[in-house]
């Protein structure tokens, strides 16, 4: 079998308007005037003929809700032919299960990619632990407007789900297996690596998350309702005659897989359950050439970008207690007075809880683990977990590092989907080397895309990580520049400035509690030299 | 007279845009087209190979410095001093990384060890024995074989003539990716190191 798989590239050339015009002096005046409108009226041809070929394909790509998916009576009648999941309790609090649909799915995060008036939908299937693959279904219109499904897996290693996470696109070569689900006889009961004689990725550089994005446009990136780079590759699967072959065949259990050994459904999921008869036949794939497939790499629940309630009221929750019902209020109190022991110790050691709701919403605190000499604690994350609360060593930083907030990042992002408006990092440190008491601070999510953008953009941006194959590696660099600013004999207020001087305005925001705790303040910069942080308590 | 004037202009706008950091004096941003020198020569007091053996000679701990200058990183040149290690526990050797120093590697912050910055005696955590305006190096810590990296702050001592380091290691492992574990367990435990240079 077959398959060419590339990339279309555009490139915008730069209007001639744009290029700067040196003057030459008054006398030139005239001559330069003239000659910018000569470029004026160049550059708007330019640009026309440009966009004429852009827009020939009418390439374009936008995320739409399940709403606006359902709309479309065509794509939505072929998505409820699905029937690729069985039902599994496990994976319910992350995603969709539909009994309609029979298939787990992320609904926050279709992506519709329209090509000469065709319209491609790429919907982000669950991915089990077990499972090998991050799998799409990708339903395709047709010139005679009916969908084909398929579902394309890629086979990625955990780095690479992360360096996605984070807006790296990997190398997708040799890792992109296709699964048919179309029924008669294009069926397969396993997935078949598209291993073309000649694959091409390009990747485009940006994307817009909001709104529809022309390839070859600029996506003017203002931090607020776009995303930085992920998502920024669009995959044409061109399939042309090629020999017959066989695919499928007995479903063996999974495990490590390479592109000479493609891999297979796990037990549940997305896999047969047995239960069918048809599980584990082996059925050809048509010889015939068939239609492209237009679609795009989606991670499941990565991009969603959940409702945040007001910081400040999640915030305030952390203190309350239940005496009748313990566990439907977080009552962190407790914790950060045990903190407040292991700091007064002088030992050097972190100690940290980490925070977790469950989906009847009661609330629980993990034991307390103290990390082992001169090592930072590490919290829990994912499944119930949203945040933490954690000691420095005195002797050390007393205010958040670069990795907490890189913490507060991953809470947020392998929290299940009804926590993250809950994703925290605390952090309680000694106010001074000879103070006795103790300091508590937090940081809250206030717009996701832009708190992602701003680690993405000093996490890839930095040249002293180049060549880097891991993300720990780029977080100590980062983390180390960002401990360089830490100045001898900084007081806490400095601290909170120096915090707020970087990730203010990055879709942050710190709170410090009160010394009753029982109440936050949200520290902002004042633009005063003087005092130049303002507290505001929370109402 | 023309061309004069012009190239002056584009000599001062050459000496313009390469400005020159003390590297004791970085902030945390970065120039590009700077150079972030060290321009007293503080990293080269821990240049060289330096060895902790105990435990009958089963635990050995050897690390070598080698400073590099003038190293650019497509946006901007800075001097590094980098490090690599050999850890040694129980008679078993866990990871031999000396030789990789020699490597001509493009960027020095592949090296285990590698960084430039310089702090003060004040400067947390604070150091105690550190002569005046003696300065110590923070450098990071990669730790990529030993499950568990952080930084690690290097203070030259000279004991009855002979030169030493003591390097305390201090480990973060709160860069969470899949499949960490929970529990690390690095092989190289933080901790302060006391080290004796032997080459």
């Amino acid at each position: 079998m077959i398959y060419f798989l590339y990339l279309k590239e555009y490139y915008k050339p730069k209007p001639f308007f744009m290029r700067k015009k040196q003057k030459q002096g008054s006398r030139f005046l005239f001559g330069t005037l003239g000659l910018f409108l000569i470029g004026i009226a160049f550059g708007g041809c330019e640009k026309e003929l440009f966009e004429d070929s852009l827009y020939k394909d009418k390439m374009t790509i936008k995320k739409v809700s399940f709403e606006e998916f359902k709309r479309n009576l065509k794509a939505h009648e072929k998505f409820k032919t699905i029937r690729e999941g069985t039902r599994n309790d496990a994976m319910m609090a992350r995603y969709e299960y539909n009994e309609e649909y029979g298939v787990y799915f992320d609904p926050d995060n279709i992506k519709l990619i329209t090509k000469d008036n065709l319209k491609n939908y790429t919907i982000p299937l669950l991915k089990e632990p077990n499972d090998s693959l991050i799998k799409n279904l990708v339903l395709s219109e047709k010139p005679d407007l009916s969908y084909s499904a398929k579902i394309l897996g890629y086979k990625l290693t955990d780095e690479e789900i992360e360096l996605i996470k984070q807006g790296i696109n990997p190398n997708l070569t040799n890792k992109i297996y296709e699964k048919r689900i179309d029924g008669g006889s294009n069926v397969s009961n396993s997935y078949s690596n598209l291993c073309g004689l000649e694959i091409n990725f390009t990747y485009v550089p940006n994307y817009c998350c909001d709104g529809i994005h022309y390839y070859g446009q600029p996506c003017n990136y203002d931090g607020t309702d776009c995303s930085p780079p992920p998502f920024s590759v669009i995959i044409e699967v061109v399939y042309v005659l090629c020999p017959e072959e066989s695919v499928g065949g007995p479903t063996p259990p999974s495990g490590p897989v390479n592109p000479t050994n493609p891999p297979t459904d796990p037990g549940g999921g997305l896999g047969g359950d047995g239960s069918n008869p048809d599980d584990g036949a082996t059925t050809p794939i048509n010889n015939e050439a068939e239609e492209e497939v237009i679609t795009t790499l989606v991670l499941p629940g990565l991009a969603g970008v959940t409702e945040i309630e007001d910081p400040c009221f999640s915030l305030k929750k952390l203190f309350e207690n239940d005496s009748i019902s313990p566990h439907r209020k977080p009552d962190i109190k407790p914790k950060v007075e045990q903190l407040n022991e292991i700091i007064a110790s002088g030992l050097p050691h972190e100690g940290i809880y980490s925070l977790a709701k469950n989906s009847n919403g009661d609330y629980s605190t993990s034991n307390l683990t103290i990390s082992p000499t001169g090592t930072s604690a590490l919290p829990k994350y994912g499944g119930d977990f949203y945040g933490s609360i954690h000691s420095h060593w005195f002797l050390l930083y007393p205010m958040l590092t670069w990795s907490d907030v890189f913490s507060l990042k991953t809470s947020y992002m392998e929290a299940i989907p009804s926590n993250r408006t809950e994703a925290i990092t605390i952090m309680v440190a000694k106010e001074c080397l000879t103070c006795e008491s103790t300091v508590v601070y937090a940081i809250k999510i206030d717009n996701w895309n832009t708190f992602r953008a701003k680690i993405g953009n000093e996490l890839f941006n930095n040249p002293d990580t180049e060549n880097f194959t891991e993300i720990k590696d780029k977080i100590k660099v980062v983390n180390d520049q960002f401990a360089e600013k830490f100045r001898n004999g900084m007081n806490n207020q400095e601290l909170e400035q120096l915090f707020l001087e970087n990730f203010a305005n990055h879709g942050i925001s710190l709170y410090k509690a009160n010394d009753e705790l029982d109440n936050w303040s949200k520290l902002t910069l004042s633009g005063n030299q003087f005092i130049p942080v303002t507290k505001t308590p929370c109402n | 007279m023309k061309n004069i004037f012009l190239m002056i202009i584009v000599l001062l706008s050459i000496k313009c845009s390469s400005q020159t950091v003390n590297i004791k004096d970085k902030d945390g941003t970065r120039t590009n087209g700077a150079y972030y020198k060290d321009v007293d020569n503080e990293l080269n007091q821990f240049e060289g190979t330096y060895q902790l053996i105990t435990n009958n000679g089963n635990d050995e701990l050897t690390i070598v410095f080698k400073k590099f200058t003038n190293q650019y990183n497509t946006k901007f040149y800075q001097d590094v001093l980098a490090g690599e290690i050999r850890f040694k526990k129980n008679g078993v050797t866990y990871f031999d990384n000396l030789n990789k120093l020699n490597l001509n590697l493009p960027n020095k912050y592949l090296h285990d060890i590698c960084g430039n910055s310089l702090i003060e005696n004040d400067t947390r955590p604070v150091c105690e024995d550190c002569s005046a305006n003696q300065f110590r190096a923070r450098l990071i810590f990669f730790g990529r074989n030993n499950i568990c990296g952080g930084y690690v702050i290097l203070q030259k001592i000279i004991e009855n003539g002979q030169e030493k380091i003591k390097a305390s290691f201090y480990h973060d492992c709160n860069e969470y990716y899949p499949g960490q574990s929970e529990n690390p367990n690095p092989y190289l435990v933080a901790g302060d190191y006391i080290l004796t240079r032997i080459n």
